[in-house]
């Protein structure tokens, strides 16, 4: 009886936690391609499309493609500063984006532990440029033995928090991802994306994207 | 013509160079091994080593062959045991703070580190017992031993900066503080944390 009156608390409770919020669910493939420069240098491209299966009824619309370049320079054994360019193509208007990324890795001896600080810069035409930053942590860890080698799986999990300067909004991430390592050179990554914003403002906007990333090293 | 020529010769010198570095690259893969698998040798030599805490069990595999290890924890203590694919024991690994070695190794093996490096940060450090089984594991749990005394040797970790930057290295020492191996550590990739 006890278990019952839980569990139907806890679903009554979820739903009316997103029948009051904007629900959203999507489709976010992306294919990172990454060029090894010298010792201490890559360069990366990325290109990403969103598609929406899911906004107050099913449907399925194209939402917008992302295609960004990457200058990467490594600083020490595990600490590196990337800078880019984000294009974002949506509908008929293009948003400029740049920024800047401080990364440092943590090995341990089976897991890897990363960190990011952003800071981004939104161009458009006849706007203001906005600002955001952002730091993200994430986890990475081996499901065979305590190395990720080449035909093994392994499981990411990220969690990031993104304050919009202009909006005062804060955004919070949360992807698990499930990794295969293909071959020496490329990996497949595939999970969620859920993202919670406006929760500030009582606004509550949730999110929900299935992730399928390709990296490839050439 | 004779321009080419000169370009097949690049063109080619670089594919043979390229096929070369590529062919140096040692392939290695880490797993863990179910206990069915481990080799029975193996399994009585930790049964007899009586361990507390859990022991867990990898395969290693590289052109040089494949290794079995076990890892477990002992007086708080990570203890590394690499075995041969017939289960003979190679070494013991016991990892170790810097400052728990003696102090003349210390002083000595920071002296030769310094010389190697302009900079440098010992990350992690691994005393290395080899020898016949036994001896080892009298020196491992402080028994006396009849056995020839074993001479541990230091297998340590480094963060150290040649010319420009810094690299990881895994460098063996002997009981002197000399270097007897040294293996540049490749960086992992992390492109999938970063981006």
């Amino acid at each position: 009886m006890k278990l019952s009156l839980t569990v139907f608390t806890t679903l009554f409770l979820g739903l009316s936690f997103f029948g009051q919020s904007d629900f959203n669910f999507g489709l976010l493939p992306k294919l990172v391609l990454s060029k090894k420069i010298s010792d201490q240098t890559k360069w990366v491209n990325s290109i990403e499309s969103r598609s929406i299966i899911y906004d107050d009824e099913y449907q399925f619309s194209h939402s917008l493609v992302d295609v960004s370049s990457i200058y990467s320079l490594k600083i020490n054994t595990n600490q590196s500063f990337n800078f880019g360019y984000i294009l974002r193509f949506r509908d008929s208007e293009i948003i400029h984006r740049t920024f800047q990324h401080y990364n440092f890795v943590n090995s341990y001896s089976s897991i890897k532990f990363g960190h990011r600080f952003a800071f981004e810069q939104f161009y458009q035409t006849d706007k203001q440029t906005t600002f955001r930053t952002r730091y993200r942590a994430s986890l990475e860890k081996p499901l065979n033995g305590e190395r990720v080698d080449v035909k093994e799986f392994y499981i990411k999990l990220g969690n990031e928090y993104l304050y919009d300067f202009d909006e005062d909004d804060l955004e919070i991430r949360l992807t698990p991802y499930l990794g295969y390592q293909a071959t020496k050179k490329d990996k497949v990554e595939l999970g969620f994306d859920y993202r919670l914003s406006n929760f500030i403002n009582n606004l509550t906007e949730n999110q929900l994207w299935f992730r399928a990333t390709w990296y490839i090293s050439i | 013509m004779m321009l080419k020529k000169t370009t097949s010769f690049f063109l080619i010198t670089y594919l043979f160079g390229f096929n070369f570095t590529f062919s140096q690259v040692k392939f290695e893969k880490e797993y863990r091994l179910k206990i069915a698998l481990v080799p029975e040798k193996a399994i009585q030599i930790i049964e007899k080593w009586n361990f507390k805490k859990k022991v867990k069990w990898y395969a290693e595999e590289s052109q040089d062959g494949k290794t079995i290890e076990a890892k477990v924890c002992h007086n708080k203590h990570k203890l590394s045991l690499e075995f041969e694919e017939n289960g003979n024991l190679i070494d013991i690994e016991k990892t170790v703070k810097f400052s728990n070695l003696q102090e003349d190794i210390q002083k000595n093996i920071e002296k030769t580190l310094s010389k190697r490096f302009k900079k440098f940060r010992i990350k992690k450090v691994q005393i290395q017992y080899k020898g016949e089984e036994s001896a080892v594991y009298n020196k491992l749990f402080q028994l006396k031993s009849q056995h020839e005394e074993i001479i541990p040797k230091y297998e340590i970790i480094v963060k150290g900066k040649d010319e420009k930057r810094f690299q990881n290295f895994e460098i063996l020492f002997n009981k002197n503080g000399e270097i007897e191996k040294e293996l540049l550590i490749k960086s992992t990739d992390s492109t999938n944390l970063e981006f």
